[in-house]
């Protein structure tokens, strides 16, 4: 109370005796003399002051007598502090006020990583953006193909990172590994994630230089984090032309459960448009996901993630040595389940722990020969966090990661082969934040990893460092070591192979202001160890091998700008990209077939508000993609044609019986465009010497989408 | 309330006594002492605070919350404990955050906003005002890049106004601010001029027997409710007789 009481009486003192006043007055200026506006000018203990006005002028009486303080403040300056004495006269005051240091609110590395749909500032894509994204049909996580640093592969599906293959990206979920993230592959159709990102809380994807918490994992890291506390209960269904998904939500005080729903059939879309595959089943799949949370204690939080896919689909493929059509078959059943505390320990130890498990099963018979494939790999993991100040933060932890491996060939005659493995990985790491000066923070962490089977242990140390150049823009540098296990099918045929290496050196500049983002990053990335083999002994143990290597380097651009047109949004990506590699069946070192030198993305978005919709619109360019023509010389690399590829979608809001709907129509390749990814040739010459080939085509020159949403709750999540 | 006006009036008949200086602050003690018990230590300054207010809700303009920032920032530095000068300085820095157009500024003033609210919720954590207010800094950050930041905090903003609502359903700038989303949402979320009408009808309901706890307390949004609510229904009538609608502001 006395602390009140004194403030009150000097307030009442000053207004209480007219007979004696003080003037004080003069100007507040910054430091390139210009005025400053809306001061906050006031004697230290009262509440009585002034503001400065156009001018910096300022004018405070007073009846205060005696030594005070005037205090000036200003919101984006450093506050200035005067002592004066009051003897009732006039007192003049020039103050400059020096700028705020720029601001750096966290320690934050951003080389090579993009962030989406996280609740935070620095994202780079929002859930909308992944709802309407014109380009990748029917995979959701083909929104991530529009940022830079990934190459258009077409006819794989899936993230090619920086001239990395799609299993050198590893996708993790709550923090641990998924076993299988894509659907299985049939030869020229492209993959699709399992996991929708609309699920998740936020997705950061990383294109090199990752944290130290990761590992088996050469070129990049996609972390998905699923959402700890729904906003509200939600319920609705989509339904399109090939299948429909039913979602919901529901939510409890402490809990809370979700689920989707979904089922697909491609018969109606390939039989209506056209489909350069010749089915015999068209694709159908379903798909169930199931989340729920629990808060446990005051700040833990514990959930359960579960995905069951269902994937069957037959074909006819052109083989060219028989010159016959086989027929493909394809069964697959994904299992993946995870479930991840979160909490914290006394004050500033954050606590995470994690288990999964995934179990998938790809049964493929080809002109009646059976190869099963069993993958199941469970995974622990524990790490632990301590903010020890504002300036510095570690975090360290351990890891087991167990992959069971077993693949059956059954043919219809003769005998039946058996590839099987174990292998357990045990790893620990340690990692720390440091902000060494105002304007320099860095990461400094390392991987120790033992893998059994192949008998090595080897720490990979990561290092990055970033420099704020002004409040909006930084500088951060990236270095670390990366190392991840042979491809499955491989190390199952031979147990002995090493674990592959890369090693990246990145660069990057960034300067986000909220409506705009841009960035160039400029990166080079060593290969070593990657698996060769000799394609004629495809199965024999010695066939394999660790002498492959590789490189790639390039630099990458991003752009994102939704203030300079209306209503509009726009993000424009483009990579270039130098890349070389000897591994594999390659014969000799060459850029690797699935990568163009030049890939470039636009996305244009734009909102109309009558009637209410939104149009975006896609196009992407990749420049030829490498193929060897036997006809030409088996040691010299063609190139295809320049894809391209201009994608339209509309999105329609709309009520129907009063319930929010959106009707949505998309269309891929609206100029026709004959793109070619590659050529498959034979094996053999044919009797007039010239190897026999065919072109390697999209699964449908044009595709079309359209569907409609339906939620029954009102407005969905975004 | 009466002893309270008491404590106030004796007061300010004192200032007009021109006596001895000492005097003055040992009966201003006493009586503070005394209107302190009986009232509690708020109210001095609420004049002053009042004065700010009400000269910031003349007209929309910068320096008018600009002023109301200074002065309850001052009032901030006396009343520590007191959560209704954090408000206020958090309201004006928010209404500025919505009148500048230079984007690194609407950013300083909403950052400055989040501070003093953490302040306040300190001090008051179960003051559905505050959640309110939260809730309009939201909108301000929406506002810096809707078509990047708006789905993000919109979501967030409702958050904070379902906080508000279970704390004091019976504050009416819940549903103002709730209209004003709606309003201003796409129909994609939800949202359309129509779909607002019955909010700002229920907020004004409220208004008019609302009385605010003090001079200070918050009692904003009515008029701006009632403005609303009058493009509401003209918007819905004529896409009724399908016009054109006229433009938003």
């Amino acid at each position: 109370m006395t602390k009140a009481i004194i403030p009150i009486i000097l307030l009442f003192v000053q207004t209480g005796s007219l007979f004696c006043q003080t003037t004080i007055k003069g100007s507040i200026q910054t430091g390139k003399n210009q005025p400053v506006i809306g001061a906050n000018i006031y004697l230290r203990g009262t509440i009585e002051g002034t503001n400065s006005d156009e001018q910096g002028n300022f004018s405070l009486l007073t009846d205060l007598t005696g030594d005070m303080t005037v205090v000036v403040s200003c919101i984006g300056y450093k506050t200035h502090e005067e002592p004066v004495g009051l003897q009732n006269d006039t007192i003049e005051l020039n103050i400059i006020l020096a700028e705020n240091d720029i601001e750096l609110k966290e320690i934050v590395v951003y080389a090579s990583t993009f962030e989406a749909g996280d609740k935070k500032k620095s994202v780079v894509l929002n859930k909308l953006d992944m709802a309407t994204n014109p380009v990748g049909f029917g995979d959701a996580l083909s929104v991530m193909r529009t940022l830079p640093g990934t190459s258009n592969a077409g006819d794989e599906g899936g993230l090619f990172v920086r001239g990395g293959e799609q299993n050198e990206t590893k996708t993790i979920i709550d923090g641990l590994m998924v076993g299988s993230p894509y659907t299985a592959k049939m030869p020229g159709v492209p993959v699709r994630g399992r996991f929708s990102p609309m699920l998740f809380r936020g997705t950061v994807f990383s294109t090199g230089g990752y944290s130290a918490e990761y590992g088996q994992a050469l070129s990049s890291v996609l972390i998905m984090n699923s959402i700890d506390t729904p906003e509200k209960d939600e319920a609705g269904v989509s339904l399109f032309l090939s299948g429909a998904n039913f979602i919901g939500t529901k939510k409890w005080e402490k809990s809370s459960l979700s689920g989707s729903t979904q089922y697909i059939n491609m018969y109606p879309s390939y039989n209506i448009f056209n489909t350069n595959i010749k089915w015999d089943r068209e694709p159908e799949s379903f798909n169930q996901t199931i989340a729920c949370r629990q808060k446990a204690g005051k700040r833990g939080l514990i959930k359960i993630l579960a995905n069951y896919s269902l994937d069957n689909s037959s074909m006819y493929y052109y083989d060219l040595d028989t010159r016959m059509d086989d027929l493909i078959s394809l069964n697959n059943n994904d299992l993946f389940i995870v479930t991840s505390y979160k909490g914290t320990i006394g004050k500033d130890w954050i606590v995470s722990s994690g288990a999964s498990y995934s179990f998938d099963i790809e049964k493929v018979n080809m002109d009646e020969d059976n190869i099963e494939t069993t993958k199941q790999s469970y995974e622990l993991k524990l790490t632990l966090t301590k903010i020890v100040s504002k300036n510095l933060n570690i975090k360290f932890g351990g890891d087991l990661l167990n992959k069971d491996y077993l693949r059956d060939y059954v043919p219809l005659s003769g005998n039946s082969y058996e590839w099987k493995y174990n292998s357990p990985v045990i790893s620990a790491f340690f990692e720390s934040e440091i902000r060494i000066m105002k304007r320099i923070s860095t990461r400094i962490g390392g991987r120790a990893e033992s893998v059994t089977m192949s008998d090595e242990l080897y720490v990979s140390p990561r290092i990055s460092l970033a420099y704020k150049t002004s409040g909006n823009s930084q500088i951060s540098l990236g270095y670390g070591n990366f190392s991840e296990q042979p491809f499955s099918e491989y190390l199952s045929y031979n147990n002995k192979l090493k674990t592959e290496k890369s090693e990246h050196f990145i660069i990057n500049y960034q300067l986000i202001k909220e409506s705009r983002i841009f960035r160039i990053e400029a990166y080079y990335k060593n290969y070593d160890r990657l698996i060769k083999y000799d394609s004629l002994y495809a199965i024999a143990p010695e066939a394999y091998n660790n002498n492959g290597s590789g490189y790639a380097k390039g630099i990458d651009f991003f752009y994102r700008d939704s203030k300079t047109i209306k209503n509009g949004d726009f993000w424009i990506s483009y990579s270039v990209i130098d890349s070389r590699r000897n591994y594999r069946d390659y014969s000799f070192t060459h850029a690797p077939f699935f990568l163009a030198t030049h890939n470039v993305s636009l996305i244009y978005k734009h909102y109309i508000e009558r009637p209410e919709s939104y149009i975006s619109a896609g196009y992407e360019f990749s420049s030829g993609r490498p193929y060897i023509d036997p006809n030409i010389s088996p040691s010299e690399i063609q190139r295809t044609k320049s894809y391209n590829n201009l994608s339209l979608s509309i999105f329609h809001f709309t009520r129907i019986f009063g319930k929010f709907t959106m009707i949505y129509a998309q269309v891929s390749n609206i100029t026709g465009n004959r793109n070619v990814f590659g050529y498959r040739y034979a094996s053999h010459p044919d009797e007039s010497g010239v190897y026999e080939s065919v072109p390697v085509l999209p699964v449908s020159r044009r595709s079309y989408l359209i569907g409609l949403f339906v939620s029954f709750t009102g407005k969905p999540e975004m | 309330m009466a002893q309270r006006r008491n404590g106030v009036t004796a007061l300010r008949i004192m200032k007009f006594k021109k006596i001895n200086k000492m005097k003055i602050i040992f009966f201003a003690a006493i009586t503070i002492m005394v209107s302190q018990t009986i009232a509690g230590s708020d109210t001095l300054y609420y004049s002053v605070l009042k004065k700010s207010i009400d000269l910031a809700h003349q007209e929309y303009k910068l320096d008018n919350y600009r002023q109301l920032a200074n002065c309850s920032e001052r009032i901030c530095l006396v009343y520590k404990d007191d959560w209704i000068p954090y408000y206020y300085q958090a309201y004006a820095y928010i209404n500025m955050g919505f009148i500048e157009t230079d984007e690194s500024l609407m950013e300083m003033y909403c950052d400055k906003a989040r501070e003093l609210l953490d302040e306040a919720f300190k001090i008051n954590p179960d003051e559905s005002e505050i959640y309110v207010l939260q809730s309009m800094l939201y909108f301000a950050r929406m506002a810096i890049s809707p078509m990047i930041n708006g789905p993000l905090y919109l979501q967030k903003a409702s958050g904070a106004l379902d906080d508000a609502g279970k704390l004091d359903p019976g504050n009416p700038r819940i549903y103002y601010l709730r209209g004003k989303s709606v309003m201003y949402t796409p129909k994609f979320f939800g949202g359309g001029k129509e779909a607002a009408i019955p909010l700002f009808e229920k907020t004004l309901n409220i208004f008019r027997n609302f009385k605010p706890r003090s001079i200070v307390h918050p009692a904003w949004g009515e008029e701006d409710a009632s403005k609303l609510y009058d493009e509401c229904k003209a918007a819905s009538t004529e896409q009724d007789s399908d016009k054109q609608p006229e433009k938003q502001e």
